[in-house]
């Protein structure tokens, strides 16, 4: 989970859902890299272990989408929760949106063996990778 | 359809206008920031903006369309008769692959304003039959001063917010709560669905001056 997402505190009830699919969400080291840049993310990610990053996204997103671009062109995987002006957005909405899914994401990032995207929204999780995104208007 | 295809590298910023223009508050707009697009002033986008997709602009463009601001500001003409003159002062400030620590404003002999780059000779702007105040000289070496600054350090402050940032290396340059990758949007999401106390407790490494700067940066209301 990203530095944003850290904080909500979901990790316990994501891990106790996730277990039956083999996924482990672990927190953002924000402590030890406060700040980091962009470019120590991958590595981050490396030493935790961690297949995906979560991402949360509210507003704004037309940057965003090439940020998600570059990370996957690095090589980590981005699993992104869009909250769209018309969801409700707590935090009930975020697990339920999260779990509903948890099975395709975890099947995703397990079966393959480079780097996606996988948007996720309250009715679907849609994979794609790198060259998909680059090829089509994904996001 | 191929400008949809460049891809941005990690580290590098990326700006869609209404960010970019919220950045640069105050006095700039959206529709300024396109006009000045539009008009060639901050360059090819990284990506030009089709069918429901935003342009994209990247932190140097950022940094242009602050410069331009500011000359704007400083020269206190019209846009219009000013725009060749803030289109040359912004182009030569701006001359890529030139070390921007050593570019400079100066007086030149004839009476124009010149760029010099540590010496070597660049660029004398044509200002025609504008006249620019000689005393103006050292506000424009001060913006290119912040502007060379911020380049250098890929950051810019946030006005009347001084603990926000937009860092190019930090998220693509989305803005962030300083020293921190919280996104300033995440933040004020997380205010209005729970309250600014309840924000300080989910993120206790956070101030409480931080969150109410980025509730308030996104036009969220909070209770103090």
């Amino acid at each position: 989970m990203d530095e944003n997402v850290s904080g909500l505190r979901l990790a316990d009830i994501l891990n106790a859902y996730g277990e039956q699919y083999g996924c482990t969400f672990v927190t953002f080291p924000a402590a030890a890299h406060k700040g980091a840049p962009d470019e120590d993310v991958p590595g981050i990610a490396r030493e935790l272990g961690a297949t995906a990053l979560l991402s949360i996204n509210v507003t704004d997103f037309g940057a965003k989408e090439q940020y998600f671009r570059a990370l996957v062109a690095a090589g980590v995987s981005v699993v992104s929760l869009r909250i769209r002006n018309n969801d409700t957005g707590d935090r009930e909405y975020i697990t339920n949106t999260l779990t509903k899914h948890l099975r395709k994401i975890a099947k995703t990032l397990n079966s393959t063996e480079e780097s996606v995207v996988i948007s996720v929204d309250k009715s679907r999780a849609r994979p794609a990778s790198l060259q998909e995104i680059l090829d089509k208007e994904f996001f | 359809m191929s400008e949809n295809r460049q891809l941005v590298a990690l580290g590098e910023g990326v700006y869609t206008v209404p960010e970019a223009a919220r950045i640069l508050r105050p006095n700039m707009t959206e529709d300024r920031l396109r006009y000045w697009l539009n008009e060639g002033l901050l360059g090819e986008p990284v990506r030009r903006g089709y069918r429901g997709r935003p342009h994209l602009l990247s932190f140097k463009q950022l940094l242009r369309a602050r410069t331009i601001r500011d000359l704007r500001g400083k020269l206190r003409f019209p846009l219009q008769k000013v725009r060749p003159v803030i289109k040359e002062l912004s182009e030569a400030a701006f001359l890529s692959g030139k070390e921007w620590h050593a570019l400079d404003f100066v007086w030149t002999p004839e009476g124009e304003i010149g760029v010099y780059d540590g010496g070597d000779y660049v660029y004398e702007v044509r200002t025609g039959q504008l006249m620019i105040p000689r005393a103006l000289l050292p506000e424009l070496q001060e913006i290119a001063r912040e502007a060379r600054k911020d380049w250098v350090r890929g950051e810019v402050g946030i006005a009347n917010h001084p603990r926000l940032v937009s860092n190019a290396r930090i998220v693509a340059g989305s803005p962030t709560i300083r020293g921190t990758r919280i996104e300033t949007s995440f933040i004020a999401y997380v205010v209005g669905q729970f309250g600014v106390e309840e924000t300080l407790k989910m993120y206790p490494y956070l101030d409480r001056e931080a969150v109410e700067e980025a509730a308030d940066f996104e036009g969220i209301s909070f209770t103090a």
